[in-house]
């Protein structure tokens, strides 16, 4: 039987333990909240601020009127220079990220008939950036053409006919009207920055006690193992609770990312994350025999967490074995719980099944942990 | 004391450090398993080319038209048609459950319209939480809508005796072309980045734990007690980690080239010498931490938030460093995976050479000097 006043007492010894270091209380309240304020801004895959170079080898109106409309889109911070050879070191050395080459006969194209290309060279490192550089381009590139389109036609005697697309696409954009990525952004970086905190503090918790040889001392007292574990999990829990409500505050109150489903979901929510994250970091803990290795242990297996959970990357696009491996982890469910319950207004009808899974890894981890560090216990 | 005795004195640091790094050979090996582990998992995992969308479909024309329209979109393989709904209800529950990514509507009188040449729509209903994909996803419907309507443009002109007209108008055309990733692969991109970040989260995490070991279990005192002079400290513990972490280096490098077929197009020196500086760096950073809190547990906590979060999300590993907030931009100044990143990127993608890379270079060499003057400084000022 678990005596409750035995868990009590060691969970206020914990308590004084962790706060006695008062060096420790900015990490565990004011670091997260600084996290989020540091990466919401930081995480967007927006298309700004894209260095372009262009060569002006026509140098007419029209061409002026081409480099101000890509100048107008806001899109690019455009550098022009001479010579396309410039373009070419410019492109290698990092300093652009595409290239405009405007051909000398560009304004001389209505007469003619025939048609002008303008050369774009694109730095395809980064790729989805270059794709979407190419759209902006091509299109601010096909509206400047427009009246000239008119003259061609106007020459084919087709005066008058308006060239049109036949079919149009309207679009309608649930959830998030602006696609502005830091709004589905944040909640994935809260999610990111509670299971750094709460997995590394539990990590070095157990193994710290063990270094110090002061498990042994607990041993002889009447303290159970489970009730020594779950005691010595209980700041952390409250530590947890008060970082989900204040990086709550700041995602709400300084990102303005609206929470359209309930409070006290979230909460819920996150309660049941925050077991799988104990358990984890319990179980580091146990299988570690210092701190350093329980440190490197809690980060090789942080990494692959936060990077493999969806919030980053699609976990559409991942082999199929590591997509399967991925139903493991919990912050997969978090991550989608909590985009839900903040932007779409999911309850927890929608969300029972994220709930189910976060609890059950967290239960079984949790027993798991606490079993093997029973037997170091005795 | 003559300088025999001072490198007499940093080559004993050394076989002492070297010896407690080899007497626990459980972290030694993991110091080499896990960054081949995480950039194969990594190296396979991160792709973030748009490959396969989800797709649902709510045709209310039911016209020879929309099916023609919808094969259109469906024809390159990257949209899937996954589900047919039939109400807005249902749409908005596929949507909210995430079944979909992308709902494409056709309205009732797409077909009349087509025929009256007023110019139909088609409406694409988008999951705006689904990230970057929902503007690519937008993005692709367009271009599949608007190739449906250049054929059916072209049909029309052709019956005008206009055929050549679509090879004229419009008579701007953009031709591009892609240096560096021609195949526009995600992949390309990021294993050089995981290179840097997987090194650079090691390199401060080892040293963290140095010398914040050596004050709580009193083996400090010893030192103090010797002849030693702080920068003779210092070097010698850096050292033997900056070994390990240019063999992790190495390892992964050779990882990416030969086995993910990642190009490295510049020079090996300029690579291995900005290396070398990035893990001096980053390891002076732990051990400073080390010095600075004595406490193993919050050395590792600082550490971790020094490193870990900031690389990963400033340093341009993710996110393009120039479409952040200028603030943003300032603080990456002093983020020296920021510089490594780009070096490495420069100098595997696009074979730039010492001159284009000099301001980065420059930063990570100020930086390093920074940093380990402030550990041989503050080191100082404890042992005194």
């Amino acid at each position: 039987m678990i005596s409750g006043r035995r868990l009590a007492a060691v969970a206020r010894k914990e308590f004084i333990q962790l706060f006695r270091d008062r060096r420790m209380l900015p990490m565990l309240f004011i670091a997260p909240v600084v996290q989020l304020t540091l990466l919401g801004y930081a995480a967007n895959y927006d298309l700004k601020a894209v260095t372009l170079g262009i060569v002006d080898q026509n140098r007419s109106a029209m061409s002026r009127r081409l480099v101000d409309a890509i100048d107008q889109s806001q899109t690019f911070e455009i550098t022009e220079y001479d010579r396309p050879e410039a373009l070419e070191s410019g492109l290698i050395s990092g300093r652009i990220e595409a290239a405009l080459e405007i051909p000398p006969d560009l304004d001389r194209v209505g007469e003619s008939g025939d048609r002008a290309s303008i050369a774009l060279l694109l730095d395809g490192s980064n790729s989805n950036r270059a794709l979407a550089t190419r759209g902006q381009i091509e299109s601010i590139v096909l509206r400047e053409a427009l009246p000239l389109t008119d003259l061609v036609l106007r020459q084919r005697g087709l005066e008058g006919v308006e060239v049109k697309a036949p079919v149009t696409v309207v679009p309608k954009i649930l959830f998030n009207p602006t696609l502005e990525s830091r709004v589905f952004m944040v909640p994935g970086v809260l999610a990111m920055v509670l299971t750094v905190i709460t997995t590394t503090l539990t990590a070095m918790a157990i193994v710290k006690e063990r270094e110090r040889g002061t498990i042994e001392q607990i041993g002889v007292t009447p303290i159970r193992a489970s009730e020594w574990i779950l005691g010595k999990m209980a700041p952390f829990i409250g530590v947890a609770l008060a970082d989900v409500v204040l990086v709550t505050a700041v995602a709400l109150f300084w990102f303005h990312v609206p929470l359209r489903g309930s409070f006290v979901l979230l909460t819920f929510l996150s309660m049941c994350y925050i077991t799988t994250t104990l358990g984890l970091g319990l179980l580091i803990s146990s299988l570690s025999s210092t701190q350093q290795q329980a440190m490197l242990t809690a980060l090789m297996i942080l990494l692959p967490i936060n990077l493999l959970s969806g919030i980053f990357y699609p976990i559409e696009n991942m082999p199929r074995a590591i997509r399967g491996f991925s139903l493991l982890m919990p912050l997969r469910y978090f991550g989608i719980a909590l985009r839900s319950v903040f932007l779409k207004g999911g309850d927890l009808s929608s969300l029972w099944d994220e709930a189910a899974a976060m609890l059950a890894i967290g239960i079984v981890t949790l027993a798991f942990a606490i079993m093997r560090s029973r037997r170091g216990f005795r | 004391m003559t300088v025999e005795d001072r490198v007499r004195i940093v080559r004993a640091i050394l076989r002492k450090e070297y010896r407690h790094i080899f007497r626990d050979p459980r972290s030694l090996i993991a110091a080499f398993a896990i960054p081949i582990v995480l950039l194969m998992l990594f190296g396979y995992a991160i792709d973030f080319d748009v490959r396969h969308v989800d797709v649902g479909v709510w045709d209310e024309d039911r016209s020879q038209e929309s099916r023609d329209l919808l094969g259109h979109v469906f024809a390159s393989g990257t949209l899937d048609h996954v589900l047919d709904v039939s109400s807005e209800e249902e749409a908005d529950r596929a949507l909210v459950r995430g079944d979909v990514k992308v709902i494409v509507h056709v309205p009732a009188r797409f077909a009349r319209d087509l025929a009256r040449g007023d110019g139909a729509t088609v409406q694409s209903i988008v999951d705006g939480t689904s990230g970057p994909f929902a503007g690519l996803a937008l993005a692709y419907v367009q271009g599949s809508v608007a190739r449906y309507g250049a054929t059916l443009a072209s049909t029309q002109l052709a019956a005008a005796g206009l055929s050549d007209l679509p090879e004229r108008i419009p008579p701007l055309a953009v031709r591009p072309r892609t240096w560096f990733n021609e195949s526009l692969e995600s992949r390309q991109f990021t294993i050089p980045g995981l290179i840097a970040i997987i090194v650079m989260m090691l390199a401060a995490q080892l040293t963290s734990q140095c010398v914040a070991q050596e004050f709580e279990r009193g083996t400090i005192e010893p030192l103090i007690a010797s002849p030693m002079a702080p920068w003779e400290l210092v070097l010698g513990k850096l050292v033997p980690y900056v070994t390990i972490g240019l063999g992790q280096v190495t390892l992964v490098t050779l990882l990416a080239l030969f086995w993910f077929r990642v190009p490295f197009r510049g020079s090996f020196l300029l690579f291995a010498f900005a290396s070398g500086m990035f893990l001096v760096g980053s390891m002076a950073i732990g051990l400073l931490l080390s010095i600075v809190t004595r406490s193993q547990q919050l050395a590792q906590q600082m550490a971790l938030l020094m490193t870990m979060l900031p690389s990963l999300l400033i340093s341009g590993f993710i996110f393009p460093v120039r479409s952040m907030p200028f603030v943003l931009q300032v603080v990456s100044l002093v983020v020296p995976a920021r510089y490594y990143l780009s070096i490495v990127r420069g100098v595997m993608l696009r074979g730039a050479g010492w001159a284009a890379m000099a301001p980065d270079l420059m930063f990570m060499a100020a930086f390093m000097l920074l940093i380990t003057g402030a550990c041989v400084w503050r080191f100082k000022k404890r042992l005194a």
